[in-house]
C-alpha cells in the first residue's frame, strides 16, 4: 500500500487496474476522459493486461462491454452527462443480461443549456435501469467503491451492473491522499472473474435476449428487483471484509451525529461533507442536528433509513437534481421510504447545486435554519425550496421567487 | 486458401434446427442456414432486431450460441465479444458472425458497425438485404429501391411509391469496402454455392469482413413464396443486384456472367411491390430506374478494370 | 406458455440452442413429393431448401413434421422430380 496524492479519475483508473478487468470500452466526454486516458496509458506501457475498445460512441462502448460480458470477460467504462444519456437503451440490455460490468460516472448535467460541471441529472435519470448506484464523498471511496463493486455484483446472488458515481471537477478533478493497494491484497478481496451468469459459450449453446410474452416478463423484472436487494447482504458482508483487509469501514447510509437530533439532512455525494461541518458548528450551538448521507441509491436502503429516522422529527433532503414536474429525486425515494411509519418527520426538499453551483456552508446553514423553523412551527410551510437561488436572475426573467409543488 | 465448396462437397451437417417461424419462402433465412453450414459449430452470432431475430432466434433455431442484440449496436457488440475473447485468449475458437437487416445495417446500426469495422475487429458481418422494415411491416428502409411500394412510401394520386432515394439505393458494399476492410462482397440467395463460398473466404479472413446478401422477402414484396430464388436470379440477370466482391477496398471482381443485363421490367413486373409503375403513365419511371442501372454497372466496370 | 427450463435464476431470457426442433411446423396444403427415379441426387433442392428439412444420404428425403410446402424445392428441381399432393 502506498498513499498517492491523486485525482478522482485517477482513483478510478486504479481502481480498474487493480480489478484487472480484461476490457476497456469507452469515449472520451468532459470530465470523464482522463479515467479513459490513464487506462489507455497504463495499457500501453503493459500496466495493466487489457483489450481497449476505443469506441465511436457510447451507445457502442456500452454495446462492447456488454459482449465482453457476454463471453465472461470482465469489463469496464466510465462516463457522464450525454454520453450516459446516449447509453440509455443500451443500460436496461445490460441489466436484463445480468452482466456485472462497472461504469464510473463522473457526474455532469445535461444540456440543453450546455453544462459541463455537477448534478446528478446524469445518473439519477438512469435509476430505472436496473443498474446499482453508488456516490461517493471522496477519492479514496472511489478507488474502494469500484472494487466493492465488482464484488458485490459477480455474486451470484446479485448479477447486477453498477455504477459508481462521482461529481464531476468536484472530485474528478480534485487531488487528494489515496491508499493505493497492491494487487495482491485486492486479489485477496476481489477474486479473478468468474462468471456466474450464462455467457456464449460453445459448450453450452444458448440464444440469448428472446422475446418474454406477458406470462414471464413481470417475472423477469421481479427477478432483478430481488437480485437487487440481495445486494445489501453482498454489500453488507463485502464491507466487513473490506475492513478488515482494508482497514476502512463503509456502510450504505453514512450517518453524522444522528443518535439524538430532532432535525436530520439526508443528501448524496460531496455535500455530505460541507454539511458535516455546518453540523458541527450547529452542535456546538446546543443545536441538534444530524446528517445522513445516502452512498447507496439502488437498492435504495429504505430499511436501513427507517431505523436512522425514527427518532427524527424534521427531515430535510439536500438533492443536486431535480425531477422537473415533482420534487428532487432523493427526497422522492426519501418520503415515500418514511410514508408508513407510525410517527414521520415532517419533510423539505432543498435543491442546490444544480449544473455545478457550489454548494457552500452558507447554504446549509440556511437549510436547517429552515428545517429549525419548520420544527417550531410544527409543519411544513414550503415542501420544495431553492436555498441558494440567484434572485437576481429570477427577476430579471419575473420568476417567481415564492413557489411550491 | 483451401479449394471452393462445390454441392457434394458442402458438410451435410447443420448448424440450424427446423421450426423457425415466419413467413414460408423466406430468402433471410436461406441465408442464414447457409452461414452457419460453414461458420460451424463454433459460430457465436449477433443477431440485429429485425425479422431474423424473431423468426429464427427466438423460436430457438441456431445450434449454436446465439445473441439477439439491440437493433443497431450489432457491430459493437461484435467488437466486444471479439475484445472479450481476445482478452481471455479464446480468440482462435471462435468464429465470430453478424446478422442484420438492411435497416439494421445501412440506417440505424450504420454507425456501430462502421466503428467496429474501421477498429480493425475480426468478424464477419452478413446483412440480408430485404430492401425494408419488414419485421415491422415492410416500411420504407434507406436500401428500399425507388419506387416501391412499402407501408410508408403508399402509392396514392399524388406520389408513386418511394421516391426518396435518388433513384439508386445507398452501395453499403463499397462503403464498406472504402474503409480500407479486407473483403467485402455482394450475393444474392439465388446462387447458394456463391454465397457460401463468399462466407467461406472472409470467415478465414483475420480481420472485419462484409458480405451483403439480396434476400427476397414473399410477403412484403409481393410475390409466391416457391418464387425467392427466381426473384434472387432475376435481380442479379438485370444487374439490380449484381455480384462483386472488393479485396482490401481496392480490387474489384464483378460477376459479368450472371448479369447478362435482362431489362430490369421483368424484375420490376414479377413483383407486386412495383406493380404500380406497369402503367402506362408511369413507363418514364421504368426508364429512369433501367438507366440508372446502366449507369451504376459502367461504374462497376470502370471499377473492375484493372 | 412458460417455458421448462426457467428453473434457475438469475435469469437472463434465454433459451436452449435448436428448441425451435419442438415447433413441428409442418402444416401445408400440399405435401411435395420425391419422384425417385426422376431424381438425379443434384443436391438443389436439399440446399435451397429455407427449413433445412431436406437430407440426401441415399436419397432425397423430406421432413414432413416441419415441410411448409413453400414449393421452392419444386420449383428449383432441374428434374422436375418433385411435384405436390393434395394433403387431405
Ligand atoms: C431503436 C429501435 N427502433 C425501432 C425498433 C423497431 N424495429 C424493430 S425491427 C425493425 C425493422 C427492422 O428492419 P431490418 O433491419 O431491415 O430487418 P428486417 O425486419 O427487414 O428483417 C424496427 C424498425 C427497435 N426495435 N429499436
Ligand atoms: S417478412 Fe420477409 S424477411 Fe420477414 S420473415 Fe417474412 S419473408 Fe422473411
Ligand atoms: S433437385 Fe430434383 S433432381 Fe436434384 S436432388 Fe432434388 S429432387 Fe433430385
Ligand atoms: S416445400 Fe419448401 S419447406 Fe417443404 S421441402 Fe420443399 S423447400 Fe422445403
Amino acid at each position: 500500500m502506498a498513499i498517492e496524492f491523486i485525482s478522482g479519475c485517477k482513483a478510478a483508473a486504479e481502481a480498474a487496474r487493480l480489478a484487472n478487468v480484461d476490457v476497456v470500452a469507452a469515449y472520451p466526454i468532459t470530465p470523464q476522459t482522463s479515467i479513459v486516458e490513464y487506462l489507455a496509458k497504463d495499457v500501453s506501457n503493459g500496466r495493466l493486461k487489457a483489450e481497449m475498445v476505443l469506441a465511436e460512441s457510447e451507445h457502442s462502448a456500452m454495446s462492447a462491454c456488454v459482449g465482453a460480458s457476454m463471453v465472461g470477460a470482465r469489463a469496464f467504462t466510465a462516463t457522464a452527462s450525454q454520453g450516459l444519456a446516449l447509453m440509455h437503451e443500451v443500460l436496461f440490455y445490460a441489466a436484463g443480461l445480468r452482466l456485472p460490468i462497472v461504469s464510473v460516472i463522473v457526474n455532469r448535467s445535461l444540456a440543453s443549456p450546455v453544462s459541463i460541471f455537477a448534478d446528478f441529472k446524469d445518473s439519477l435519470a438512469q435509476r430505472d435501469t436496473g443498474w446499482l448506484q453508488f456516490y461517493v464523498e471522496s477519492c479514496q471511496e472511489i478507488l474502494d467503491s469500484v472494487l466493492i463493486a465488482y464484488r458485490v455484483i459477480e455474486d451470484s446472488r446479485v448479477l447486477l451492473p453498477a455504477f459508481v458515481c462521482m461529481e464531476g471537477f468536484v472530485l474528478s478533478h480534485l487531488s487528494e491522499p489515496v491508499d493505493v493497494p497492491d494487487v495482491q491484497t485486492v486479489s485477496k478481496f476481489l477474486p479473478a472473474c468468474d462468471p456466474k451468469y450464462p455467457t456464449l459459450d460453445l459448450k453450452d449453446p444458448k440464444i440469448f435476449n428472446v422475446m418474454a410474452f406477458p406470462d414471464t416478463y413481470e417475472e423477469f423484472e421481479r427477478d432483478k428487483q430481488i437480485s437487487m436487494l440481495n445486494a445489501f447482504e453482498a454489500l453488507q458482508e463485502a464491507y466487513q471484509d473490506f475492513e478488515k483487509i482494508f482497514g476502512r469501514k463503509y456502510q450504505d447510509v453514512e450517518t453524522y451525529r444522528v443518535e439524538d437530533a430532532d432535525i436530520v439532512l439526508a443528501t448524496m455525494g460531496a455535500a455530505a461533507g460541507t454539511a458535516m461541518m455546518v453540523v458541527d458548528q450547529l452542535r456546538s450551538l446546543g443545536e441538534r442536528v444530524g446528517l445522513v448521507k445516502v452512498r447507496t441509491f439502488r437498492p435504495f436502503p429504505r430499511r436501513q433509513l427507517r431505523e436512522i429516522l425514527s427518532h427524527a422529527r424534521v427531515v430535510g433532503v439536500l438533492d443536486r437534481d431535480l425531477s422537473i414536474g415533482s420534487t428532487g429525486i432523493l427526497f422522492q425515494e426519501l418520503q415515500s421510504s418514511l410514508y408508513n411509519q407510525p410517527q414521520r418527520p415532517l419533510m423539505q426538499n432543498f435543491i442546490a447545486g444544480l449544473g455545478g453551483r457550489d454548494i457552500h456552508q452558507g447554504t446549509i446553514g440556511a437549510i436547517f435554519q429552515s428545517l429549525k423553523d419548520t420544527l417550531q412551527k410544527g409543519f411544513v410551510e414550503k415542501n420544495l425550496n431553492w436555498p441558494d437561488e440567484n434572485r437576481e436572475v429570477l427577476s430579471i426573467w419575473g420568476l417567481p421567487v415564492d413557489h411550491d409543488d | 486458401m483451401t479449394t471452393n465448396y462445390t454441392i457434394k462437397t458442402l458438410p451435410d451437417l447443420e448448424q440450424v434446427a427446423p421450426g423457425r417461424s415466419g413467413c414460408d419462402g423466406c430468402g433471410a433465412v436461406m441465408a442464414a442456414r447457409w452461414i452457419s453450414k460453414i461458420t460451424g459449430q463454433s459460430t457465436i452470432m449477433v443477431n440485429a432486431t429485425g425479422c431474423m431475430c424473431v423468426n429464427y432466434g427466438y423460436a430457438g433455431a441456431p445450434l449454436h450460441p446465439y445473441i439477439h442484440s439491440l437493433f443497431e449496436n450489432t457491430g459493437s457488440i461484435l467488437s466486444g465479444i471479439d475484445a472479450g475473447l481476445r482478452a481471455l485468449g479464446k480468440r482462435r475458437e471462435v468464429n465470430l458472425v453478424g446478422l442484420a437487416g438492411d435497416g439494421g445495417t445501412v440506417d440505424i446500426g450504420f454507425q456501430s458497425l462502421s466503428g467496429a469495422v474501421e477498429r480493425q475487429h475480426r468478424f464477419l458481418y452478413v446483412c440480408y438485404d430485404n430492401e425494408g422494415y419488414m419485421n415491422t411491416g415492410g416500411q420504407r428502409s434507406g436500401a428500399t429501391p425507388y419506387g416501391s411500394n412499402t407501408a410508408t412510401t403508399p402509392v396514392g394520386s399524388e406520389q408513386q411509391g418511394e421516391g426518396l432515394s435518388l433513384l439508386r439505393r445507398k452501395n453499403m458494399v463499397l462503403v464498406m469496402a472504402a474503409h480500407g476492410i479486407p473483403y467485402a462482397a455482394t450475393a444474392s440467395i439465388a446462387y447458394p454455392l456463391d454465397f457460401m463460398n463468399k462466407v467461406k473466404k472472409a470467415i478465414e479472413i483475420d480481420g472485419p469482413t462484409y458480405l451483403h446478401v439480396l434476400a427476397p422477402c414473399p410477403t412484403s414484396w409481393g410475390f409466391a413464396s416457391e418464387e425467392s430464388v427466381k426473384i434472387g436470379k432475376l435481380a442479379v440477370e438485370t444487374r439490380f443486384a449484381p455480384l462483386y466482391e472488393v479485396e482490401q477496398g481496392k480490387k474489384i471482381v464483378l460477376d459479368r456472367r450472371r448479369s447478362k443485363g435482362t431489362p430490369i421490367i421483368e424484375y420490376l413486373k414479377a413483383q407486386k411491390r412495383f406493380s404500380h409503375l406497369l402503367k402506362p403513365e408511369n413507363q418514364h419511371r421504368v426508364d429512369e430506374i433501367q438507366s440508372q442501372i446502366d449507369e451504376s454497372w459502367r461504374y462497376l466496370e470502370s471499377l473492375a478494370q484493372e | 406458455m412458460t417455458h421448462p427450463w426457467y428453473k434457475s435464476r438469475p435469469f437472463s431470457a434465454w433459451i436452449p440452442a435448436g428448441l425451435s426442433a419442438t415447433h413441428k411446423v409442418g402444416d401445408r396444403k400440399e405435401r411435395p413429393v420425391v419422384d425417385e427415379a426422376a431424381c438425379s441426387m443434384c443436391g438443389l433442392c436439399w440446399i435451397y431448401c429455407p427449413e433445412g428439412i431436406i437430407s440426401r444420404d441415399a436419397r432425397i428425403q423430406i421432413n414432413y413434421e416441419y415441410c411448409r410446402g413453400c414449393g421452392i424445392c419444386i420449383e428449383e428441381c432441374p428434374k422436375h422430380a418433385i411435384s405436390f399432393e393434395d394433403e387431405r
